[in-house]
């Protein structure tokens, strides 16, 4: 005898959903897995960047004329705090490293043995 | 009309009244979804043991009050944050490990910063992991240890161990490693050498920022967040799966800039000439030898990968030189293998059966 068919719209519904999201997850990757996808993708990318560097040097050359720093000021600035930042971790290191033993709390024993089988 | 039938229609009506209280749970809670904030991740106590550039080493509060004598050290991928593993109570791999009697390290990253844009694959592999083995060592008084890497950390975790071997290291995890780069096939494809200008791309950018990164992931399933929304739409009324959808949502999402070094290296050496599989891989004079890795060793691997196909990661068991070396396929995908209810019924438990005897 043949099996009842389901008649549940949710569940059919949702079952669609699944099959469109492999679908067009398949159909996608097939196409992305083309040359000439690669090939346009980094042709956009290269245009993008190219302009994204011209835009970068005119305004740079702007903020100069102003007196205003530019980003690779402001960068220069990030790195000296972040030197600032690492001395001061060392520092709290090297604090905490000489606090007296008997304050810190007692270590658990490292004699554990693993359940028996 | 026959019993059947009648039968039919009492399902129906059933069906259809769980959907109307569905409904009306959807537009309730579907209101609390938007004005509630995102779940906290990453709550396990933990202490700062060593910042340094993008490399942060966590020394989690153990909670046994007998321990194993060897610590472990997780590494975590390097375009994902450490909470992946440390979801919610309930759900945190770290919390097992530490329920379980393991001492528990951390080397998690952060983004780089613009200077740092120079760190290379050599830095992360060579430099940050050893620096975390020797903290680990000053912090436990112990000369062994034992690692676990996810992903990316598991390919870092297996260079470092396939350079020098550490005569300390006891045991190797390793979850959903790649050592076979062109099967990655999307990838591959994308950094195609005949399309793709790398140092234009470099030059201008410095660090690759976590919008590419995240991009490039979301690419691999075009569908895939369109899909997850209409389901979380549909699923509004159930509280566990929007929780779980707002945890593994911000998986995707926070993705983390890489250094330009360290993406450059991973292109030309592991993209481009596949070097890590034919252990071709030279960094900073040393050779990378997997088969140098001689202690007991278990990859853990997920069936339906769309990040790291089988293909990928099969590979790497055969590469290794352990004689004791295992491959565990489990069910599930990238982030579920090591975070979903099957990580938490099968991986978790098959991870502290490994270790606990090799940890005395």
């Amino acid at each position: 005898m043949a099996e009842p068919a389901n008649l549940d719209p949710f569940g059919l519904w949702r079952d669609m959903l699944g099959q469109w999201e492999r679908g067009v997850n398949s159909v996608a990757n097939q196409a992305m897995g083309s040359d000439e996808f690669s090939r346009a993708v980094h042709q956009i990318t290269s245009i993008t960047l190219r302009m994204q560097q011209t835009v970068g040097e005119v305004l740079g050359k702007s903020l100069q004329t102003l007196n205003l720093p530019t980003r690779t000021d402001v960068l220069a600035l990030g790195e000296r705090i972040g030197r600032i930042e690492e001395s001061l971790a060392r520092l709290e290191a090297s604090a905490a490293a000489q606090q007296n033993p008997q304050d810190a709390a007692p270590r658990p024993a490292r004699t554990r043995q693993p359940p028996a089988a | 009309m026959t019993e059947t039938q009648s039968l039919d229609i009492a399902a129906m009506a059933a069906r259809i009244q769980e959907e109307t209280v569905r409904a009306i749970q959807r537009a309730v809670k579907g209101v609390g979804y938007f004005t509630s904030p995102a779940p906290v991740m990453g709550v396990t106590p933990k202490d700062l043991v060593r910042a340094r550039g993008p490399a942060r080493l966590y020394h989690y509060r153990p909670v046994e009050a007998e321990l194993y004598r060897v610590p472990v050290l997780v590494v975590m991928a390097t375009t994902n944050r450490g909470y992946i593993l440390d979801l919610a109570p309930g759900q945190s791999f770290i919390e097992f490990l530490l329920k379980r009697g393991f001492d528990v390290f951390m080397l998690e990253w952060e983004a780089p910063r613009p200077d740092e844009k120079n760190l290379g694959l050599a830095d992360y592999a060579l430099d940050f992991i050893a620096q975390a083995v020797a903290d680990v060592k000053a912090a436990t008084g112990e000369p062994d240890f034992s690692i676990i890497g996810y992903c990316a950390g598991g390919m870092l975790s297996c260079i470092y161990a396939g350079a020098n071997p550490d005569p300390g290291l006891k045991n190797l995890v390793v979850f959903t490693t790649p050592v076979d780069f062109q099967q990655l096939e999307l990838f591959a494809n994308w950094s195609d050498k005949r399309f793709f200008d790398l140092d234009r791309m470099l030059e201008s950018f410095g660090n690759i920022p976590p919008e590419i990164i995240y991009a490039s992931f979301d690419l691999l399933r075009p569908a895939g967040r369109i899909a997850g929304q209409i389901r979380l739409w549909d699923n509004m009324w159930n509280d566990e799966f929007v929780k779980s959808y707002r945890m593994f949502d911000r998986w995707g999402v926070d993705a983390l800039a890489l250094p330009g070094g360290y993406f450059r290296d991973c292109v030309t050496e592991l993209f481009w000439d596949n070097k890590l599989l034919h252990n071709t891989l030279v960094l900073r004079g040393q050779s990378i030898d997997l088969s140098r890795i001689t202690v007991p060793f278990l990859h853990v691997v997920a069936e339906h990968d769309h990040i790291v196909p089988r293909g990928a990661s099969a590979p790497l068991i055969g590469l290794v030189g352990s004689a004791e070396k295992s491959e565990l396929v489990l069910k599930g995908g990238h982030v579920s293998i090591a975070a979903g209810a099957n990580a938490v019924r099968r991986m978790w438990p098959a991870v502290d059966k490994f270790l606990a005897s090799r940890s005395v």
